[in-house]
């Protein structure tokens, strides 16, 4: 397992758009960071996709207890 | 063909020709003082009229400046009507107050305020109260924002629950093509919001040249 954290996400996201905002760019590197942008959307899309199923599978845990652990194969083990 | 056609002189044309603008009735009047033709009704005269096409040359239509027909008059009622109206200073039993809350159908809150109702002129009308709040403390929303609720909850007005977006962002957010914000866990919320102005941006900037 990485060490990363959801936190570190919003940072990357939040420093793509200060860049973005930069207002001294010329038209390449605009294009350049309008790229980098649209990939580090799709990529973080993933990611929160990813964080909703770990989220709803501690949820189910709280709600049902052990019982439901063998259909949540990565709970317990990874951490 | 039905019965026999009425025949005038031609002085008596060239007379109603040349009086086509009157009123018809002032027209037969005239005619039958002069001419003394009693078979002659108002009807026949008007049928000559619109035969020849002589028009009166008045539409009915009111000219710019022209003073209305009933200004000054007051509007009439029936004494068993206006019986039972309000009379001045009187109001409805279900009046309500200054601050009073509602939910509006979109889900928002609503509190009357004390500013006149541009609509009905009253004293008191209904704000959105996170708007009405926010505004008090951040100023007039931009053009083209809009104000979104960040934890999802809308009737949780405190300013700072609610941030001026881009209205172009709101769809990158919910709905169809969006990430469903709304109903996302509360720890996802800030970063789904990152991405999407991200994504708006980077839309932006694509825009620009």
């Amino acid at each position: 397992m990485t060490k990363n954290k959801l936190t570190d996400l919003n940072d990357h996201l939040f420093a793509q758009l200060e860049r973005m905002s930069d207002e001294a760019m010329s038209t390449e590197q605009l294009e350049q960071e309008t790229k980098r942008a649209t990939a580090i959307v799709s990529l973080s899309d993933q990611i929160i996709e990813g964080q909703k199923l770990r989220l709803q599978a501690a949820k189910l845990f709280a709600d049902h207890g052990a019982e439901i652990l063998p259909h949540l194969p990565q709970i317990g083990n990874s951490e | 063909m039905k019965g026999k056609a009425i025949s005038y002189t031609e002085l008596e044309l060239a007379f109603v020709s040349v009086r086509r603008d009157l009123p018809r009735r002032e027209l037969h009047r005239q005619f039958q003082r002069t001419f003394g033709r009693p078979e002659i009704t108002v009807d026949h005269l008007k049928s000559l009229c619109t035969r020849q096409g002589w028009k009166t040359g008045r539409d009915g239509r009111f000219v710019p400046g022209q003073v209305a027909m009933n200004k000054g008059k007051s509007m009439p009622f029936h004494p068993n009507s206006a019986r039972t109206q309000f009379k001045p200073g009187r109001e409805p039993h279900n009046t309500k107050y200054l601050g009073h809350r509602r939910i509006s159908k979109d889900g928002y809150v609503e509190v009357s305020v004390a500013e006149t109702n541009p609509h009905t002129g009253y004293g008191r009308r209904y704000v959105q109260e996170h708007r009405w709040l926010w505004e008090k403390a951040n100023g007039p929303v931009p053009d083209g924002h809009c104000l979104k609720c960040l934890d999802g909850d809308k009737t949780n007005t405190d300013p700072a629950n609610w941030e001026a977006l881009p209205r172009a962002l709101l769809p990158r957010l919910n709905g169809r093509f969006g990430r469903g914000y709304d109903d996302a866990p509360a720890e996802l919320k800030p970063t789904i919001l990152a991405i999407a102005k991200l994504e708006h941006q980077a839309r932006e900037a694509k825009k620009v040249k």
